[in-house]
């Protein structure tokens, strides 16, 4: 679908929550699903695909994964210390590299890992080829997390994804044990073949998992007007991070953050 | 639209708790008063909700808060009918918990009531607002399987009763005592009473109702309750379409007065499954899943902790839609009778060792 076509489809689902929830959303906003025709103060679009230009200025870059319920909950057993403390993460992001190239893959995992964990990225060592990277990250807190990310399914295969985050006291995952891939809410089995749907949000019933988490992101955004400065500066440290893994491997080093970062 | 005002009666069902940040999160809702059932459950009910004032007696509770709009009936199903009544006399709109009576004769004696007074009665059956289900309507619709031809569904827990005793009490569950069989020490009331859901949702997935039930019990899971806590049903329903059942309390439990983390002892403490075969193909399905998974505190036993439970937002809309505009909510009394019979016809069939026709 063109990103102005998604955007359209998207921002009457995000103006119905506005309304039906009374946001004094700020005039003027708007959504948009790539930096084309991002402009404006409350231009609202996914972070990572401004990672290439740099942000108009006013634009807020959306992290939508924060507003993922799995996410959210993993990150809610960390915070009541059901599990804990954390020692080491596992991460693993594949995609066919369509809408989530390699870069992109990593600007989402490091989010999470910081924004999960609670902490900061304190070194990045990348080994890089082609379009995949195994990444192993240090963060503040003393975490180690490990990153496989690749961009080279087979093109039209949906992004496969892991987190499991290990503790002295439990171990955390958003997949069930035993299982290797995703698991669906509802399996199709029929002559042309199975279809899976998961289904998680019955007021957005219709959008397509990636464009509920990016509505209820802007929505988010919209309600906590005060937030926008604070993802316009994690959106450049992201992308700086980002372009610090790639030269990492570059140079086969493990790359301290701090004096690296602008 | 303005908020409706909104109390909560007895506080004693399971589903109490989730409530409580319902009324709270709902701009469409103004929490005014609660009234509770006794000494203990005011004390907890206070303990968490320090800001909302409680009563035990609810009349009191009406007459001090004459804008009361509207209630949730969280009690025993036998208060229900006397707590309906008062209400009915107020004009007070009503969200039911699942089961308004097993006894029949009560049963019209509410739908006189509520529709005397013109008051919303809507029954809290949450799977409706699942957008699991929602894509399982939209697939059947589409005609992705064809015709629907058979289903089989579970709705199985662990046992509430630790924690809401009355759920185990032959006389407030069900409404009576009654011997599940000649000979048999167990009573009616127990977990097929919990779990009427996947009774209403094939009526809803086929458009058809109940045409034979049969139902059998096994040996209990906890030897010391005196209602059934395992049990499987089958049967047709009048387009023809197959069923297999299991309305169980097959997952044990902590046995805590006060639910909370570290109930279940089986990792997922709540499981809605449903397998639909068509004339051309299958649909599996899980309508509370996949979630996140932990084996940390309090027992560092592997738990599902459960991530998308957002039912009581679109349960919350119809309801304060249908007070607002005169609506009838889908799940009304009259419509939800033809379940209650279908669950007592099960019992019926217990008792008497074949499948019943309805």
């Amino acid at each position: 679908m063109p990103v102005s076509a998604l955007a359209e489809r998207l921002r009457p689902a995000l103006a119905g929550l506005v309304t039906k929830y009374a946001v004094p959303a700020p005039a003027g906003w708007t959504l948009h699903a790539g930096p084309d025709e991002a402009a404006g103060p409350h231009a609202m679009l996914p972070g990572w695909t401004a990672l290439q230009r740099p942000l108009a200025t006013g634009c807020v870059p959306l992290l939508p994964w924060r507003s993922e319920r799995r996410f959210v909950e993993l990150k809610r057993l960390l915070d009541d210390q059901v599990v804990t403390p954390v020692c080491m993460a596992r991460f693993a992001c594949q995609t066919d590299g369509a809408s989530w190239d390699l870069a992109a893959i990593l600007y989402r995992e490091f989010d999470l890992a910081e924004w999960l964990l609670g902490s900061r990225l304190t070194a990045v060592t990348a080994s890089i080829a082609g379009p995949v990277a195994n990444v192993i990250v240090r963060l503040a807190n003393g975490v180690v997390c490990g990153v496989e990310a690749g961009a080279a399914l087979p093109a039209g295969t949906a992004m496969l994804d892991r987190h499991e985050l290990i503790a002295r006291r439990g171990v955390a995952c958003d997949r069930v044990v035993d299982t290797q891939v995703p698991q669906d809410s509802i399996y199709a089995l029929t002559s042309g073949g199975t279809s899976r749907y998961t289904d998680t949000d019955a007021e957005l019933f219709g959008l397509e998992p990636d464009e509920v988490l990016l509505v209820r992101a802007a929505y988010e955004t919209l309600l906590h007007a005060e937030r926008a400065g604070a993802l316009r500066q994690q959106h450049q440290r992201l992308a700086a991070l980002v372009r610090l893994a790639f030269e990492s491997d570059r140079r086969r080093q493990r790359l301290d953050v701090e004096g690296e970062l602008p | 639209m303005t908020p409706v005002k909104i109390a909560m009666l007895s506080l004693t069902h399971g589903h109490t708790r989730k409530y409580y940040q319902t009324l709270r999160d709902s701009p469409k809702l103004d929490w005014v008063a609660a009234c509770a059932e006794n000494e203990a459950v005011e004390r907890l009910f206070r303990s968490t909700n320090p800001d909302v004032p409680c009563y035990r007696d609810e009349q009191e509770m009406f007459e001090r808060h004459p804008d009361i709009e509207a209630v949730v009936l969280a009690s025993a199903n036998s208060r229900h009918l006397e707590q309906v009544q008062a209400c009915a006399e107020r004009g007070i709109h009503i969200l039911s918990m699942k089961i308004p009576s097993f006894d029949l004769t009560e049963y019209d004696r509410m739908i006189e009531l509520v529709e005397r007074a013109g008051v919303v009665c809507q029954i809290e059956l949450e799977l409706h607002y699942n957008p699991v289900v929602h894509r399982v309507m939209k697939l059947l619709g589409d005609g992705v399987i064809g015709p629907l031809r058979a289903v089989a569904a579970t709705n199985i827990t662990l046992s509430p009763v630790w924690a809401f005793p009355w759920q185990g009490v032959p006389e407030l569950s069900y409404g009576r005592r009654v011997p599940l069989a000649p000979g048999n020490p167990r009573f009616r009331g127990g977990a097929l009473c919990d779990h009427p859901h996947i009774f209403d949702l094939i009526r809803w997935l086929t458009g058809a109702d109940f045409q034979t039930i049969f139902a059998e019990q096994a040996p209990n899971l906890r030897t010391d309750l005196e209602v059934e806590d395992l049990l499987l049903v089958n049967g047709k329903m009048t387009d023809g379409t197959t069923f297999l059942l299991d309305p169980s309390w097959s997952r044990l439990e902590e046995r805590l007065t006060v639910p909370g983390p570290g109930w279940e002892v089986f990792p997922k403490r709540m499981e809605v499954n449903l397998t639909l075969h068509g004339e051309r193909g299958t649909l599996l399905v899980d309508c509370f899943g996949p979630n996140v998974y932990h084996n940390g505190a309090p027992r560092d036993r592997y738990t599902v902790q459960y991530t998308y439970f957002d039912e009581w937002i679109g349960l919350v809309d119809e309801f304060v839609d249908c007070v607002r505009n005169g609506k009838t909510p889908k799940i009304n009394l009259r419509w939800h009778r033809r379940t209650i019979e279908a669950m007592n016809a099960c019992y019926d069939s217990l008792d008497r060792g074949q499948p019943v026709s309805l």
